[in-house]
């Protein structure tokens, strides 16, 4: 056991260490960060430039909605005609000006007039002001409050399938959670697996292979491995959950809409966790065996862009995750132990995932990647003093299912039999 | 001489259709350097592979260090392969402490020992350096410190010299002598014959995985050792009673002769006679021991003719 946890350490260390490793583990979080504030402050820049333009507002209303200037903004001024309007326009007393022409009541068209370009929030002002007095005159009628007949309708759905609240404005916000997820789960394996690969390659080619094996176990050595990428794995779930709650609560304190609408619930959270450590202990095998059968740090990697693909396959059927989720496709993907992860995130967005695919699914997992360990094992074994010429599938899988032992394919490779 | 620190009994291993070790036996005494050769593909890394447990044997049987091995006795042996093994992105000294802290040393006894050792070496203010920024003779310095750091009872050496200039080497040499001196076994699979003959007590010769010589190495030149003499000098060595024929030596420098001699003469009579031959200048007399060197030759030119007869 403290031969496992020694190469775990190792392992950790060596790929912690690395500047490419820091650079994406840190790097693009504080990247992502750092384009977030650089939005808000352009558009904190924007809203202020915007407004410091219009201190003052001038109107000219023909059509007589304006008459009981109810709420009036104190930066308001009421004007008789449009030549008055102009004329203090030129003579710098206002900023802006509009215009609520006679026709109003039928056409609803209003004119602002402004030097330049003019913030958003002094529109809704505006539009504002001017319903709230609209209003007036049908509340003492209807009795009806001009909230509600401002924006009667706010629809909320509820999912009764999974009784999840979707709200329109939400809609987008629950997507997030799975498409972080496949992406955080593509790019951490793509970075950590990569570094086991090259680690074995490397070990390999250097020969540091036969003195680690005369001291432990093949298994001992794999197991420390995949532990070691496992608490890379878990550190980087850390710090990106971090990153993304700094995120989204600077983005909802900032009235972000397209970060207020993202949603974080629990059960989604702690299967998706389950599924990530599960498949990422599935990819690390896989990996793992990859990396003392190839040849070359190249070779690995190509092998292991196949491996990775999976991950994102779910998002090429997303039209019918969304049309129907609970669908033949989406719940075989959900099954399937490579794209199960991202799947069953999808699919818990939309619907109720029957209790018995989750737990099904979770089993399937399970079940493969212990065989994917104990089968990498043995290609490990086999492996790891097989020089020269790179094995075929057939010989793989004769390496996995037979009793094959090290390097047996030593014969026809050099350097293997003086 | 002790107990044996391994025993190899009898062991086969084929790779297909290819015997790499054909029924194998020998045995290595603690307190010796015992050599292995053979000429390349004789089966040498595979034997030691089986003794290291990294493959197994298809028969027969291996001891080391008094039973089957295990993660225990592994952690009792050091093994320094042909091509080296070093991490070489790592500091030197955080590498040696992680290896030995797989041989079962502990952190702080894997630092220490790694520092004596390469305090040893003169490899003291290179701990912090990475094991790529070390030359070639360092780096096999090196190598041979994580090879000893977790005081093994047993080493299993590759060609221990290869890549070492003569003051390295001879550090090396003074450390395995210290160590077999010590008590330690060594076990040492090189080329260089004359190493062999300084140092090792006994060695096993082996070719298409079988066993050619096997012996204390001044017994083996003995067997292979002509009735004949060596000489240097001036004169004519033929007229000398006892000598039958008078070669040119192969390698013979300063008119060196092999002289070789009727059955009945000795050395002895041969000696007194050229020295009460006046018109005879003797600078060198010795007996033709032949070198390991040419010993191997002979029996490697043995095997590779017999294959041609056979073929």
């Amino acid at each position: 056991m403290s031969n496992i946890i020694e190469v775990a350490r190792h392992e950790f260390l060596s790929i912690v260490r690395k500047r490419s490793f820091l650079f994406t583990m840190i790097g693009v979080p504080l990247f992502s960060i750092a384009m977030m504030i650089l939005v808000i402050f352009i558009q904190i820049n924007v809203a202020e430039s915007g407004t410091a333009q219009v201190n003052s507002l001038g109107y000219v209303d023909l059509a007589g909605v304006l008459d009981a200037q109810i709420d009036k903004p104190e930066q308001f001024t009421a004007y008789d005609s449009e030549d008055a309007v102009v004329a203090a326009m030129d003579n710098d007393e206002i900023d802006a000006y509009f215009i609520v022409p006679q026709l109003y009541m039928r056409t609803g068209q209003v004119s602002l007039y402004a030097r330049g370009s003019v913030a958003e929030e002094v529109q809704s002002e505006i539009e504002a002001y001017i319903s709230t007095n609209l209003m007036a005159n049908v509340e003492g009628e209807s009795g009806l409050s001009p909230e509600l007949l401002r924006d009667p309708v706010d629809m909320s759905i509820y999912l009764e399938s999974s009784g999840r609240e979707i709200t329109q404005s939400g809609f987008a916000g629950l997507f997030v959670m799975p498409m972080v997820y496949s992406f955080v789960f593509m790019f951490a394996l793509q970075f950590s697996g990569t570094f086991l690969m090259s680690n074995v390659v490397e070990e390999k080619a250097n020969r540091i292979m036969e003195i680690l094996i005369t001291s432990i176990t093949p298994t001992e050595l794999l197991a420390g491995k995949l532990l070691g990428l496992g608490l890379i794995g878990l550190l980087q779930i850390v710090v990106w959950v971090i990153v993304g709650i700094i995120v989204v609560v600077i983005g909802q304190s900032q009235n972000l809409e397209a970060l207020s609408a993202i949603t974080f619930p629990l059960d989604i959270l702690a299967v998706g966790i389950l599924f990530f450590l599960l498949t990422y202990f599935l990819y690390a095998s896989i990996l793992a065996g990859v990396g003392v059968i190839a040849g070359t740090e190249q070779d690995s990697r190509q092998i292991a862009g196949i491996f990775i693909l999976p991950i994102i396959l779910p998002f090429f059927f997303i039209a019918n995750f969304i049309t129907d989720a609970n669908g033949t496709i989406p719940t075989l993907l959900t099954l399937v132990p490579f794209t199960s992860g991202s799947s069953i995130l999808i699919r818990m967005v939309f619907t109720a995932v029957p209790m018995w695919q989750i737990l099904l699914s979770i089993a399937l997992l399970f079940v493969s990647t212990a065989f994917v360990v104990w089968a990498s094992a043995k290609v490990f074994r086999w492996g790891m003093l097989l020089y020269g010429k790179r094995p075929g599938i057939l010989s793989i899988m004769r390496a996995i299912f037979s009793r094959v032992e090290t390097g047996s394919l030593a014969r026809s490779s050099k350097g293997a039999q003086s | 001489m002790g107990s044996p620190a391994i025993v190899v009994e009898d062991v086969t291993k084929s790779y297909g259709d290819f015997r790499a070790v054909d029924h194998l036996s020998f045995d290595v005494q603690t307190g010796e350097i015992f050599a292995v050769l053979g000429p390349n593909g004789a089966g040498k890394s595979t034997t030691i592979r089986m003794i290291l447990d990294i493959i197994k044997p298809d028969s027969g049987r291996i001891e080391v260090l008094g039973g089957k091995i295990d993660a225990a006795r592994k952690n009792r042996i050091g093994y320094l392969p042909e091509e080296r093994g070093l991490y070489t992105g790592v500091p030197v000294l955080e590498m040696m402490s992680y290896l030995g802290r797989l041989k079962g040393l502990s952190r702080a006894e894997a630092r220490s020992r790694s520092m004596a050792i390469l305090e040893q070496l003169e490899l003291a203010e290179n701990a912090k350096n990475k094991v790529s920024e070390l030359s070639k003779g360092m780096q096999q310095k090196v190598q041979f410190a994580v090879t000893v750091l977790h005081k093994p009872d047993l080493i299993i050496i590759d060609e221990p010299f290869s890549g070492l200039d003569p003051v390295n080497r001879l550090v090396i040499k003074e450390l395995l002598l210290d160590f077999r001196d010590s008590g330690g076994a060594i076990v040492m699979s090189t080329h260089q014959m004359n190493q062999i003959e300084e140092m090792a007590d006994r060695m096993l010769m082996i070719s298409h995985g079988q066993q050619k010589l096997y012996g204390p190495v001044d017994q083996i030149k003995e067997r292979f050792a002509k009735h004949a003499i060596i000489v240097e000098g001036h004169g004519d060595w033929s007229k000398v009673p006892g000598v039958v024929s008078v070669e040119p030596l192969a390698n013979g420098r300063n008119g060196g002769k092999l002289l070789n001699l009727a059955p009945d003469a000795t050395n002895d009579v041969v000696l007194a006679a050229m020295a009460q031959d006046s018109s005879l200048e003797i600078n060198r007399f010795e007996r033709a021991v032949p070198s390991l060197d040419e010993i191997f030759i002979q029996v490697a030119g043995e095997e590779a003719s017999a294959d041609q007869r056979v073929n």
